[in-house]
Parts: structure tokens; sequence; C-alpha cells
């Protein structure tokens, strides 16, 4: 009882805390020249025990996606939402004709090929029971440049480009309180 | 008088910096050090945030009040170009163009304002950018210091330690005991042999004696002794 009233708050290391895995909603980080505001903060339940986190990340107008995935080693993507029809305007119909998208996407004269699918629950603020969704992450040749289509019920579809990115890349993380 | 006060409070003051010597732990000193470092770092990096957020906001809220003259300006002239195709009346298209240019100016100004702030508030983000860059770096600077100074420090307690026990050893008298028993059991032989040549010479002076006297004296066999007790027994 007492230990409750006495626990000491525990404070962060400024020098050691402050890493791209440890971000909260609040904290500023810089990446490209700009700094971003973490507006929000979201995880994916693969099954099996298997999650992914991803960070909303905000400068002036624009809005990035940070998800971090660990598989054998961790790996950082940076997306941005962009319609699906801007990707392919017949991408919709196939995946409800098909229960598929194509192997092989082409977007802005690249050709992107499917590195993998997964049906998973989407945790609002890594909370909750979570909304079911599918996903088709695609890669370009260079292995970098990512394109991800997610369906959310019947016809509801979300595509996200970007690439991957390295921890070193982003700097000055700074907490808030 | 008061010199001997001074004086005693001076002696005072040196035994009771003596005892608080006695309790530092540099180590400990440092450590905590360190973690008041961080502490002034994290307040640090936390105004620095709320710093960077307000120039990001003003920023922001700048270059929509530019994007909202803009758009004000766009909307004066299509009232116009409308009025010019005739679809609406020309003093109506002149009054709400007027009207338009008048809320254009009040977001340039707001615009402009705004920039000025956000660039004020950006010199504000580089001036604690760099006492978190001068921080961080006296504290990584003081950690490796810290960790070099462990491993100093367990040298130097080990070292003090054979030291203290190399001097605890002589102090004690161990060596000098051991010398000393030397020495005792050197006397002892050396009285040993002293009795030895005493000895010696008193048994040397007897036989003297004991050869003078029996000199000349015959020597009596076994037999001839034997004999001598049966006759004196009566039995031969």
């Amino acid at each position: 009882m007492f230990e409750k009233f006495f626990k000491k708050k525990k404070g962060i290391d400024p020098l050691k805390d402050l890493t791209l895995a440890k971000l909260k909603v609040g904290y500023l980080v810089d990446y490209d020249m700009r700094t971003w505001e973490v507006t929000g903060y979201n995880r994916y339940d693969w099954g099996g025990g298997d999650y992914s986190e991803e960070w909303e990340l905000k400068s002036g107008s624009d809005t990035r996606y940070l998800e971090k995935e660990e598989d054998d080693e961790i790996e950082w993507c940076l997306t941005k939402k962009v319609s699906i029809e801007a990707i392919d305007p017949a991408l919709p119909e196939i995946i409800i004709k098909h229960e598929d998208p194509p192997k092989e996407i082409i977007y802005n004269g690249e050709r992107y090929y499917m590195e993998s699918t997964g049906a998973g629950y989407f945790l609002k603020d890594g909370k909750g029971l979570g909304e079911e969704f599918i996903r088709w992450d695609y890669l370009d040749e260079t292995g970098k440049k990512v394109i991800s289509i997610e369906q959310w019920g019947e016809e509801d579809f979300e595509a996200a480009v970007g690439e991957m990115v390295e921890e070193y890349q982003f700097t000055n993380i700074l907490p808030r309180e | 008088m008061a010199g001997i006060f001074q004086r005693l409070f001076k002696v005072g003051q040196a035994e009771a910096h003596s005892l608080i010597d006695k309790f530092e732990d540099p180590i400990k000193l440092m450590e905590q050090g360190i973690r008041d470092l961080k502490k002034d770092l994290q307040s640090t990096l936390t105004s620095l945030a709320e710093v960077k957020a307000i120039q990001i906001r003003l920023s922001k809220e700048a270059e929509d009040n530019k994007k909202r003259a803009a758009d004000y300006e766009r909307k004066a002239m299509l009232l116009l170009e409308k009025a010019k195709k005739g679809e609406i009346e020309m003093a109506e298209a002149e009054r709400l163009a007027t009207e338009a240019l008048n809320l254009r100016d009040q977001a340039a100004d707001k615009a402009k304002s705004l920039t000025e702030q956000a660039i004020a508030q950006q010199k504000m983000v580089e001036k604690l950018q760099a006492n978190v860059d001068k921080l961080k770096s006296q504290l990584s600077q003081h950690e490796n210091e810290l960790i070099t100074l462990k491993a100093r420090a367990k040298t130097a307690a080990a070292t003090k330690k054979i030291n203290k026990r190399l001097s605890t050893i002589d102090s004690s008298g161990t060596l000098s005991m051991i010398e000393k028993m030397k020495q005792k059991i050197e006397e002892d032989e050396a009285l040993a042999q002293a009795y030895g040549e005493i000895a010696a010479v008193d048994v040397s002076v007897d036989k003297e004696i004991d050869e003078a006297i029996n000199k000349g004296a015959p020597s009596i066999s076994a037999d001839e002794r034997l004999m001598e007790l049966k006759k004196k027994m009566g039995l031969t």
C-alpha cells in the first residue's frame, strides 16, 4: 500500500530511452530535414503473437505512418496514404472479383512485386479488440520502395506508398509530458 | 584572543572536512552528478519540444493563412470574371470582390505576423537545441569518464588492499618476529655449542686425572677378576 504512495516515478533516460521504438504520442522527431510530431500510435495483430507497431507522424499538413516490424530483425517502413485509384483505378474491382490484387503493380512507371499478404486486426491506439482487415504488401526491384493495399470490409480499400527506412535517419527525438 | 578562536574554528573545519571525506565515495558522487545532469537534460528536452511544437504550429498557421489569402484573391478574380461574362452583376461582383480582397489582406497580415512569430520561435529553438547538444555531449563524456573511473577505482581499491596487507605484515612484526626467532635459534645454537665445548673440557680433565692415577697399575683381565671373586667366596 505504502509502495503505491512512495513509488518513485521512473523518468526517462534522455540518452537511452529516446529511441524510435519508444516513440510516444506528443513526441517530436526529425526526419528528412523536417520536424514531425507523433500524433497517433496503433498496433497490428497478425495472430500467433505477431504484432507490428505504427506511429502517425505529422509535419504541417503532411502525414506519414512509421511502421515497425520485427521479424529476424527490426524493419522500419515509412508510408503516406494515397487513394487506391491513384495506384490503379481498376484495383478495387479486381480485388472484389478475384479476392486478391495482381501479383505485380505498376505505379509511377515502376514495377512492384507482391511481397506478402496477411489478415490481421487493427488496434487503434494499440488497444481494444481490433478491426479485421487484409493487407497486401508490394516491393519494387530495389526492395526499398513499398506499396501496401488494405481491404476493410467488403468494398472499403486503402492504399499507402512509401519506403523502407533506417532508424539512424530519424534524429533529435524530443519527449513531451 | 580572536586569533585563537579562528584557529580553533579552522581546526574544527579541517576535522569536519576530513570526516566528510571519509564518507565520500567518488563514484557514487559522480553517478549522482550524472543523474542530476540527466534530469536537467530531460527538462531541457521537454522545453525544447514545447517550443518546437509551438514553432511548428505557428508555421502551419502562417502557411494556412497564406493559402487562405491566395484563395480569397482567386475568388475575387472569379467574381470579376463572372461579372465580365454577365453571370452576375458587376456592382455585386465588385462588392463581393472587395470583401474578398479585404479578407485576403487580413489573412495575409495574419500570415505575416505568424511567420514573424515562427521565425522568432525558430531562433529560440536553435538556442535551446545548442544547449541540449552541449548537455548531451557533456553527459556522454561524463558517462564515459565514469566507466574509466570505475575501473580505476577498482584497481586502486585492489592495490590499496594489497599494499595495506603488505604494510600490516611488516608492521605487525611477523617479519621481525621471524628475524627474532632466527636470532634466538642462533643464540641457542651458540649456547649449545658453548656448553658442549665446556663439557668436552671437563671430560678431558677427569680423564687426565684417572689416567695419571691408574698409571703404573697392573691391568687385570676379566678371567683374573673372576678367579679373584671365586677365591673370595671360597669356591676354589
